[in-house]
């Protein structure tokens, strides 16, 4: 017989609640997918068995929409890691006056929600009245059809995307280099060492464990992007900048075929957890390895 | 003292009376309050369009004792967050306000309650309903689900002091060899978009253009491609919304001679020499904004740019709007014959394009409470304050707001816009309501936009949205989507 005040008792409700939290929907979207859910046979779903994902595989716009993301992710985070690293040397550095100042700064862009982003850079970017062209065409370049050329939409979302979460980057990268030891950037010197090849065999080995997790999180966080997509070009023109995550959406909620959405969502999670064991196994276990 | 004794007894006599007047007054206040203490949820989208929920909703409210609860949930969200709600039977709303071209969604999937029995034995005035938003956009399978509350139909706004000015007539003529008219074709209209195409300060840069249309995918661009396509088109039921499919075997219409022609001119309207730059990304915003702001000479939009014109907070241009009917084409596309035929009187049509419905839910507790609200909310003056707030989105929907001589008093600026919105609604061509209308859109929209990208010719891009609409209609069932779409025409 247990007491009340055993460890299993006593975890229980929040076991429960996970379960119930977690797990629960995640069997829901699993049941989804081997159905065929449409608000006309939401009261007895038809199984379907895997005719969900067979559909999938024949879907282009289903792989176009996976292959921008996938670019997206690629390009953005790239370009998050590349700037944030070297925003984070310069705020690491106390000869530069006001360092403290643009680190608080730096947070805004991260604290402002993702629509609110979406709708002043569409302001911002607006083929008339955006400033950003108005700018451009008083120093003499010409207007830029940012949101409203095929060839431009997706690259101004992840430019949009790169000002927003560079900031994040560049301040964990600034956690890592305040924790990289001195002593040995100091031994290295006295050995002869410039400061790039410190840079290279000493700062940068230190940082691998936080870039491994600065990717992990942005590739998720990108991945799924939704909102600024959403409010900056809804995915046109044409399909020129859906990505995976709009076309989920619009499949479950604008087109309510709940089922093949959750197929699509099986498939993202899978390339997620790629993504996320890539990044992982390379970086942090090759650096535990070594 | 007798005499105070007496005025005591007195004031004590009518101050029974008094209470007893009171109390029999409240009796029979309550008494006609016969929805006293219930409370009604209403959804709705935020801003101008909940402004009469907000105010004469409330009267309704007080007058019956009742409570009415608005609740507001974005435009973009509010189809998710509609059916979320109806399809889990959450009870969350009593009434819901969606556009009519959801109808095949919501109303064969037994989400809303029939209101027939309700109209039958209320004072809704059926018959002053104009018959296309009573007997097209409210019913399913001939039951009457909703009661509309809002008019929508495009209507083509102009700017009459640029038309009416004869240097402008002479150099129309001499550049194109006809008099320059409001485009009674769509031939026309890119004519007299061209032609009003201009630098007006001469710095070498063009700054006033001829017309903007709504290009951006995901922002109802289709229904400048549908109101040119339903002009070319010409079929037995175009009027009823037959523009999309044959009724017969529901091949897409879109992808017919007509569709292409349709398409080529959408095209051509959004060359740099008609429209202004960056038009791939505007939306009816910004086609509003182009207009009232004097940057174009011509758009075809929604009714709301009439009051929009005539408001100092937004417009540049009063008193120098005019509003028409849509063009139309002296050249259709027969669809039982599949020839092109010339007709004596141009064929025009406009798309009764989005509007609003509104529907009891399936799972209301006070349906009987529901409905008096919205009956109350579309009949007297409340239907009269529609027609004339500039502000609430709600346009005509009734003969009687036509009639009113304080519609016409509060357009008296703009005296053509009550006519052209009759004119346009006489043609208006209803929305597809069947089921997945929203994906057939997606759909065409998304072909448009390549389309209007130059990524694919207007033939290619419409070949694929017919592709499309096809497996949409295979995979939804062919023979429920046909029957669907032929209840949705009044033909079964």
């Amino acid at each position: 017989m247990r007491r009340l005040t055993d460890p299993l008792w006593l975890t229980a409700p929040a076991v429960l609640f996970l379960i119930a939290m977690s797990v629960g929907p995640l069997f829901y979207s699993i049941w989804l997918v081997l159905h065929d859910w449409t608000i006309m046979t939401r009261l007895a779903p038809p199984f379907v068995g895997l005719a969900n994902f067979s559909t999938l595989f024949g879907d282009s716009r289903f792989w176009m929409a996976l292959l921008r993301t996938l670019l997206f992710v690629a390009v953005t985070v790239g370009a998050q890691l590349l700037l944030g690293l070297i925003i984070a040397l310069l705020l690491n550095r106390d000869d530069i006056i006001g360092t403290r100042l643009l680190r608080t700064l730096a947070i805004i862009p991260i604290m402002v929600t993702p629509v609110v982003v979406g709708y002043i850079f569409r302001l911002l970017f607006h083929p008339s009245a955006g400033p950003v062209n108005h700018l451009l065409e008083t120093i003499g370049f010409g207007a830029a059809p940012w949101t409203s050329s095929s060839q431009w939409a997706l690259p101004t979302v992840m430019l949009v995307d790169i000002w927003q979460w560079t900031p994040f980057m560049a301040l964990i990268l600034l956690a890592g280099l305040q924790s990289v030891p001195q002593e040995q950037i100091e031994a290295a010197t006295l050995d002869g060492a410039n400061r790039f090849q410190s840079f290279i065999h000493i700062v940068l080995p230190s940082l691998a464990g936080v870039i491994a997790i600065g990717l992990v999180l942005r590739s998720i966080d990108a991945f799924k992007l939704f909102d600024t997509l959403f409010i900056i070009t809804g995915g046109g023109p044409g399909t020129a900048s859906e990505m995976l995550s709009y076309y989920t959406y619009l499949t479950g909620f604008s087109f309510m075929r709940l089922s093949y959405a959750a197929s699509m969502a099986w498939v993202q999670l899978i390339v997620i957890m790629i993504l996320a064991q890539i990044f992982i196994r390379r970086v942090l276990f090759r650096r535990d390895a070594a | 003292m007798r005499g105070v004794s007496t005025f005591k007894a007195f004031s004590r006599r009518l101050g029974v009376i008094v209470m007893a007047l009171a109390l029999a007054f409240t009796a029979l206040s309550a008494a006609a309050q016969t929805h006293r203490g219930k409370t009604l949820t209403v959804l709705v989208t935020p801003g101008f369009l909940s402004k009469a929920w907000h105010t004469q909703a409330q009267e309704w409210a007080a007058q019956e004792g009742a409570t009415v609860r608005v609740i507001e949930v974005a435009d973009s969200e509010l189809y998710e967050h509609m059916m979320t709600e109806l399809i889990t039977g959450s009870g969350a709303y009593d009434i819901v306000q969606y556009p009519p071209y959801w109808n095949g969604d919501v109303m064969p999937a037994g989400l809303l309650r029939p209101l027939d029995a309700f109209i039958e034995a209320g004072d809704i005035d059926w018959d002053d309903y104009l018959p296309v938003f009573r007997d097209n956009l409210s019913a399913w399978g001939g039951v009457t689900y909703g009661v509309q509350i809002d008019g929508d139909v495009f209507v083509l706004a102009y700017r009459k002091d640029l038309f009416e000015d004869p240097k402008e007539q002479a150099a129309f003529k001499d550049r194109y060899g006809y008099e320059l008219t409001v485009p009674e074709t769509w031939s026309q209209f890119l004519d007299v978009a061209e032609f009003f195409t201009r630098d007006t300060d001469g710095d070498g840069v063009v700054d006033f253009w001829g017309t903007a249309d709504i290009a951006r995918r995901g922002a109802v661009s289709m229904w400048h491609f549908f109101a040119r396509l339903a002009a070319y088109l010409d079929s037995p039921h175009v009027y009823a919304g037959g523009i999309y499919f044959d009724p017969d075997t529901m091949q897409p219409l879109i992808d017919s001679p007509a569709g292409v022609r349709a398409l080529e001119e959408f095209v051509a309207s959004t060359e740099p020499n008609r429209s202004p730059p960056g038009i791939q990304s505007y939306d009816w915003s910004d086609v509003w904004n182009a207009f009232v702001s004097g940057q174009v000479a011509m758009v075809f939009a929604w009714p709301d740019l009439g009051p929009l014109s005539i408001d100092p907070a937004y417009s540049k241009i009063i008193g120098k709007a005019g509003f028409a009917r849509l063009p139309g084409s002296y050249e259709v596309w027969n669809t039982e014959t599949g020839r092109w035929e010339q007709r004596e009187e141009a064929h025009a049509a406009s798309p009764l394009a989005w509007g609003w419905t509104l529907g009891i839910t399936s799972t209301s507790r006070n349906p009987d409470a529901a409905y008096d609200l919205i009956e109350y909310m579309v009949t007297g003056e409340r239907s009269i304050e529609h027609a004339i707030w500039s502000d609430d989105g709600f346009d005509p929907y009734r003969r009687s707001q036509f009639a009113d001589p304080r519609v016409a008093e509060a357009y008296s600026q703009i005296p053509e816009f009550m006519p052209a919105l009759l004119a346009n609604i006489e043609v208006g061509i209803p929305d597809l309501r069947i089921p997945g209308t929203r994906e057939y859109y997606d759909a065409i929209e998304l072909h448009i936009s390549r389309a209007l990208q130059r990524e694919v010719t207007p033939e290619e891009a419409l070949r694929a949205a017919a592709r499309d609409w096809n497996n949409i209609t295979n995979r939804r069932g062919l023979a429920n989507q046909l029957r669907a779409y032929r209840d949705s025409l009044g033909l079964d």
